[in-house]
């Protein structure tokens, strides 16, 4: 295309000068001068570069994108400006995206990463961005001499090619030597923070992998057999032979993922008076699909294609779902039932974020009612954060249909109207899911229930806020206000601060939550602050990485500052820190436990001072049982 | 019958420059109106080509060739119009400017067009160099012809 583009620039030049040398012939001999400028094209030439000539090479590396049946955002945008635009800036987008200067956000500035005897290092070069790590298709031989009989990882400098997420964190892909796998760089950018993080430390895993380097092969994702379906539109594996030829409609979800393919659709509307024709009947256009315009349930599978857990033990298969198209056949949904998986609560609740679909189709409003994701979300009228529904504020997601609560909301709730205890969404859909370091809202609406909450280990809502107050607290006022029958309850139950047994006996979620939920400001607001210090502290020590980072989150929440901690340090010395923070007293807090025998009583003493023997029991109960939540 | 090359009259010189300006400038514009025409059916017709998002920089090329390529046509005809108009005494500088019409008339214009033609991301194609060129030749025409009326008409 170049040598084209070449030659019909120099026959433009040419022809030019020669016109003007049939001119300046017959002029004065200074006139022919002028032909200097035409023929400066030439030298410009020899300067020449293709401005997009980086973009061109980091386009081979990855997975090829364009499908026949798919007609990508671009084609969309030429009718469709206001819609592209408030996709444009959506974090749907920028899941995947190329890495250029104009998507990187971690700083490749030349530092070095190390963790547990592993060092990589990111750089950059100009438009590039590089990494250093050990070579990540495994291959090893002797660095010396080149022998493969020395068992010694080879460490490679590779380009950054493509990027995952924008929002919360960034993760980096490296191309590799079989087609155009990707497989993932071992550290990740935790764009809130400004950090760099072991990819195995930025998950919920258990302690044994936070211990090996971040190098190593248990870390060794691939994009194209992995992410492929949830970060591109129609995304096909391509994998024979050990060679790999992806392809995607698009990277990042875009138009094609939520409204099906849309080269049909461009090509019937390419005719002014077709696309007329349309716009005046008002109907449905049949080539193309509109969530809008699909059943609750139909609207809810486009966006459960993604936002749903998969069953593990199935290999997926990709490819086969379309947007408003047979949902059930498409995908082997993971049981939310199963005793086994560990990213559901007992209850069937789902417990990672990222998977709402998963929670809402147990809830009784998709079930019995008319709810769908679009009742409280927009992907085009709202904000890319979260993309709630700009036309509906707070409650009246759930009073569209809840009229009857509307008039007195505070009758309902037993809350003042205004305060956070009378929010739906507080008791209807608590955060009892994690995901990327946070509690994430359950999109299983249901109601808070202690008998529940007994059963399946999922916290119960009022406690979340009320974090200084047992169970059997909240069991007395669900019984006095709802009518719910009270559970049967041991002693710490009864009087035990609810949030502290979970973020002391709970599993490795359990713990994560209740630490996020000392440190959530309405909770600081209902139970006051500064007593969650000594516990919050202890959990600086967990076995897991991602634990310890939200309780380091939260004592900052409470004003805490940990100059000397970081939560990816070793055992020995992140040890050091908890006690320190244990010494103090927090009388105010021990004598109004004591007052209304709170749940904080059998923490403190009178004086209050920590009750070490308490803290000590609990944590003998803690539930170590393994738990892995990729998310 | 012999025929020696003679020296062309003033009176030559102005007829043929208002012939080739007179051919250049109606012929170039039916080009570029013709272009105009092109590029509606492709808004029209909702080609990604011109239209798409990484087509943006083509759109703004085609649409300053067009939009150059007119302008400048119609310059012709007012020029071949002007030159009967005055005298002997600046011929010399009625032909540079002759020269640079048709120089910017074609550099800016195709290069315009060119650089639209092959597009990188943001960028325009190599055809774009052709451009600066093309605006110095219009300037210089333009003083050329400015300082012919000034000399004329004063």
């Amino acid at each position: 295309m170049q040598d084209l583009e070449l030659a019909l620039y120099f026959i433009v030049i040419i022809g030019t000068t020669a016109l003007l040398w049939s001119i300046a012939r017959r002029a004065r001999k200074t006139a022919r001068l002028l032909l200097i400028l035409p023929l400066s094209g030439i030298v410009g030439a020899f300067f020449w570069y293709p401005p997009d000539a980086d973009i061109q090479l980091l386009k081979q590396e990855v997975p090829a994108v364009g499908r026949s049946e798919f007609a990508s955002s671009d084609a969309c945008r030429q009718c469709h400006i206001g819609h592209y635009e408030s996709w444009h800036r959506s974090y749907h987008r920028t899941m995947t995206q190329l890495a250029t200067k104009d998507s990187v956000r971690a700083p490749f500035d030349g530092r070095s990463l190390e963790s547990n005897g592993s060092t990589c290092k990111v750089d950059r070069n100009g438009e590039w961005f590089f990494v250093q790590m050990k070579d990540p298709e495994g291959s090893s031989q002797d660095a010396t001499t080149g022998s493969s009989q020395v068992n010694l990882p080879v460490v490679v400098n590779l380009p950054v090619v493509m990027t995952t997420g924008s929002h919360h964190l960034q993760a980096y892909w490296v191309p590799s030597q079989h087609g155009n796998k990707v497989r993932l760089f071992p550290w990740v950018y935790h764009i809130d923070s400004d950090r760099w993080i072991p990819n195995g430390d930025s998950f919920i895993l258990p302690p044994e992998y936070s211990r090996l380097p971040p190098d190593s092969k248990q870390y060794g994702q691939v994009w194209n057999n992995n992410c492929i379906v949830c970060h591109s539109v129609a995304g096909d594996v391509g994998y024979e032979s050990g060679n790999w030829q992806s392809r995607v409609a698009e990277l990042g979800i875009s138009c094609e993922a939520c409204h099906g393919p849309g080269a049909a659709h461009v090509s019937h509307h390419q005719n002014p008076l077709t696309r007329y024709t349309q716009r005046i009947s008002g109907s449905a256009d049949p080539t193309i699909v509109n969530p809008a315009r699909l059943s609750p349930r139909k609207s809810s599978e486009t966006c459960g294609q993604c936002h749903v857990a998969f069953d593990e033990k199935v290999p997926t298969e990709y490819n086969k779902y379309r947007a408003g198209g047979e949902y059930e056949s498409a995908f082997h949904l993971a049981d939310n039932h199963n005793p086994d998986d560990v990213r559901f609560w007992r209850d069937g609740t789902m417990r990672v974020g990222g998977r709402e679909f998963s929670g809402m189709k147990e809830s009784a409003c998709y079930l019995k009612g008319e709810m769908s994701c679009l009742s409280c979300h927009s992907m085009h009228a709202s904000e890319p954060n979260k993309q709630m529904r700009k036309d509906i504020h707070d409650d009246q997601a759930c009073l569209q249909c809840h009229q009857e609560l509307s008039d007195d909301i505070s009758k309902h709730t037993h809350h003042a109207v205004q305060s956070e205890g009378s929010r739906c969404y507080n008791c209807h859909m608590p955060y009892t899911s994690y995901a990327l370091f946070t509690a994430i809202r359950s999109h299983r609406v249901d109601s808070p229930s202690v008998a529940n909450s007994l059963a399946s280990g999922k916290p119960v809502a009022c406690n979340q806020c009320h974090v200084d107050q047992s169970l059997g607290w909240t069991a007395d006022y669900m019984e006095k206000w709802y009518g719910t029958t009270r559970p049967e309850l041991d002693d710490e139950q009864r009087d035990v601060a609810a949030s502290i047994l979970w973020l002391l006996r709970g599993d490795a979620v359990q713990r994560s939550l209740a630490a996020w939920s000392l440190g959530w400001e309405p909770a600081r607001i209902a139970s006051d602050e500064g007593w969650q210090v000594p516990f919050l502290a202890q959990l600086l020590d967990d076995p897991y990485s991602v634990t310890r980072f939200i309780a380091q989150r939260s004592l900052e929440n409470l004003g805490v500052k940990l100059k000397e901690y970081d939560s990816l340090v070793s055992p020995d010395e992140r040890a050091l820190i908890a006690p320190s923070l244990q010494q103090g007293t927090y009388p105010a807090h021990a004598e109004a436990a004591h007052a209304k025998a709170g749940g904080l009583k059998p923490l403190f003493d009178e004086q209050g001072g920590l009750n070490r023997e308490a803290l000590q029991r609990f944590l003998k109960q803690r539930d170590d049982r393994p738990i892995t939540l990729n998310e | 019958m012999n025929s020696t090359p003679s020296t062309p009259t003033p009176l030559d010189t102005t007829a043929r420059l208002v012939n080739r300006h007179m051919r250049f400038g109606w012929w170039s514009l039916a080009v570029f109106v013709g272009l105009g025409i092109t590029l509606e059916t492709l808004h029209g017709f909702k080609i990604v080509w011109y239209l798409g998002v990484s087509s943006e920089t083509r759109r703004l090329m085609w649409t300053l060739a067009h939009s150059h390529g007119t302008l400048l046509s119609v310059l012709q005809i007012v020029f071949a119009l002007t030159v009967p108009k005055l005298s002997a005494k600046t011929i010399s500088s009625q032909i540079r400017a002759s020269m640079c019409l048709l120089g910017a008339g074609l550099l800016m214009p195709l290069g315009f067009f060119l650089g639209g033609l092959f597009c990188y991301s943001g960028d325009p194609g190599i055809g774009i160099l052709l451009v600066p060129p093309g605006g110095i030749l219009l300037l210089i025409g333009v003083t050329s012809i400015a300082w012919c009326v000034d000399s004329d008409f004063r």
